[in-house]
């Protein structure tokens, strides 16, 4: 199993998915055409690094993300849930992001996971 | 101001307008950047939406900026068959008449639902613009040909009474 390391552009995000730290960063912005596809291969590492015993720490920075991308982060989220695993995840916001806030705030209440909601500057 | 794109929608033509807005709105001093974001995010709905269900030259897209009223406005349209239409008046007089906590439970209802759609969506975008322009939305269907109709929907946000 290999890091996954994806530099981040316009419509997507920054990947650093790193196997020894057991932590999974996604970082920029979500705003591709097919999230389906862009996600795919995200949530099948994600998948394999949780068949392995160890805390997951789940770092997600996003400036903005679509609709579709919301689901694949839900979907990527609530396969860490049904894993055994322990995890954390931390959800950074920029502090006048009233809407990444409340997203944060949606996904931390449906997803039994602990949730770290954090302030960012710009 | 006014921008306006009609034609074919596809990858690259959703990248070029959107810089378009993001240059603009970036050097708009009278819009913060949390607004900027608001409308950013309307744009992308409202233009991956065409990406993914307009096939026709006959889909546009309009960007607007009202000095008078400091308003945004931004609208699609593409053409749509019965079953769609019917869809979409009944998808949009739901969420007209439902309050901010509601949209947000509903939104957070299909978030959960594990249907996705082929480009992974599922029913969120509609929600989604409705919340950002706190359900300032405006729809209407015109009779285009055959048994198609032209769906056109605008969504407007007043960054200072956001």
């Amino acid at each position: 199993m290999d890091n996954i390391f994806i530099p981040g552009t316009p419509k997507t995000p920054e990947v650093s998915f790193l196997v020894d730290a057991r932590s999974l960063s996604l970082s920029g912005r979500s705003i591709p055409e097919n999230s389906i596809e862009f996600y795919a291969s995200l949530i099948a590492w994600t998948d394999t690094l949780c068949s392995s015993e160890g805390v997951v720490e789940v770092n997600i920075n996003l400036e903005y993300f679509n609709t579709s991308s919301s689901k694949c982060l839900m979907d990527l989220l609530k396969r860490i849930e049904s894993s055994n695993v322990e995890a954390q995840v931390n959800w950074y916001y920029e502090e006048d992001d009233e809407d990444m806030l409340e997203a944060g705030e949606d996904y931390d209440a449906i997803i039994d996971l602990p949730f770290r909601l954090i302030i960012t500057g710009r | 101001m006014i921008f306006s794109y009609r034609g074919v929608f596809k990858e690259q033509t959703s990248t070029h307008i959107l810089n378009w807005i993001e240059g603009y709105l970036n050097s708009n001093s009278t819009v913060t950047r949390s607004e900027a974001k608001k409308i950013f995010k309307v744009a992308v709905e409202l233009i991956q939406n065409l990406i993914h269900h307009a096939s026709s030259s006959d889909s546009s897209f309009v960007f607007s900026k009202s000095d008078s009223e400091n308003r945004f406005s931004l609208s699609s349209t593409n053409l749509v068959d019965t079953v769609q239409s019917d869809e979409l008046v009944a998808a949009l007089c739901a969420i007209k008449s439902i309050s901010d906590d509601e949209l947000r439970l509903l939104k957070k209802s299909v978030m959960e639902n594990e249907n996705r759609s082929e480009h992974g969506g599922g029913g969120m975008g509609l929600l989604e613009l409705a919340k950002l322009s706190n359900g300032n939305i405006e729809s209407e269907l015109l009779p285009a040909h055959q048994d198609k109709f032209l769906f056109c929907l605008s969504v407007h946000l007043n960054p200072n009474q956001a």
